[in-house]
């Protein structure tokens, strides 16, 4: 066998462990932990998912990935933790969900004046189809303004379901242009 | 630069751009992970690295070879003749 063909084979295998090895590396790269929890403001507060029996409160780590259903019925808790007013106060508050490529879903907003400083109650909510399902963690954000006292809580969750037709295409189109790279590897004609 | 330059950058930029969203929709990482930021432009490097290495050789060169192969070889043929 010539030497320049071996050389040329042990080459060829050289790239292909090159792409391959840096596709796997970047994939346990990626998948390793975020940081720690985020919340802003003295409140507390608690989101107990009936269905998925899970329990969130204001000191969840925004890093750990919390599995909540399509559809179910909140029972919520909150406290600002601040004296009561004497006269009532205004207060203003949203939870929304990031989306990719900048999109969110306002999950749900309130409003109002009051001379409460906590609240309790029961939501029912029921995901709409354009939230992907199974994906990686989605950042849910709850703002609350109470009279001039600012608290927000990020939750990282995702929705219970099968990535769908969706993850199917990324998945090809990352083999297509993976063989596109591999192609560019291929010496011009003439070129030694 | 003896590859295709262009064609690896363009494909590595969109490899690490659909490998980000391959590992997002898949459950692997986060939507605010700044990984799906730098995975396009890893791609981009790399598809270029790729264009400047070569490793394969293109339709042209292989005839080369096998020409200069048989002409390195004994022709059995002619040594009959």
């Amino acid at each position: 066998m010539p030497r320049s063909s071996s050389k040329r084979r042990t080459s060829r295998l050289a790239a292909l462990l090159l792409l391959g090895g840096a596709t796997a590396l970047l994939v346990g790269a990626v998948a390793a932990p975020a940081t720690a929890e985020v919340i802003t403001g003295p409140c507390t507060g608690s989101a107990d998912f009936l269905i998925a029996g899970v329990k969130i409160t204001e000191s969840q780590p925004v890093d750990e990935v919390v599995e909540v259903p399509p559809e179910d019925t909140v029972l919520y808790a909150g406290a600002t933790n601040t004296p009561p007013p004497d006269d009532p106060i205004p207060f203003a508050g949203n939870v929304v969900l990031d989306l990719p490529f900048g999109q969110e879903w306002k999950v749900v907003t309130w409003a109002g004046e009051t001379v409460e400083v906590e609240d309790a109650g029961e939501y029912g909510y029921d995901v709409p189809s354009f939230v992907p399902r199974g994906t990686g963690g989605l950042l849910l954000t709850a703002t609350h303004d109470h009279g001039g006292v600012l608290c927000v809580v990020e939750v990282t969750l995702t929705v219970e379901g099968d990535p769908g037709g969706a993850a199917m295409g990324a998945a090809g189109a990352t083999l297509v242009f993976g063989a596109g790279t591999l192609a560019a590897g291929i010496k011009k004609r003439g070129v030694a | 630069m003896r590859g295709h330059p262009i064609l690896g950058g363009i494909s590595g930029f969109l490899f690490g751009l659909f490998l980000g969203i391959s590992l997002f929709l898949w459950g692997v990482v986060r939507l605010d992970s700044e990984w799906l930021v730098i995975l396009p432009f890893v791609g981009l490097i790399l598809g270029v690295v790729m264009a400047w290495w070569a490793p394969f050789g293109s339709a042209g060169d292989s005839s080369a070879g096998s020409a200069d192969t048989s002409g390195d070889a004994p022709a059995p043929g002619g040594g009959a003749a």
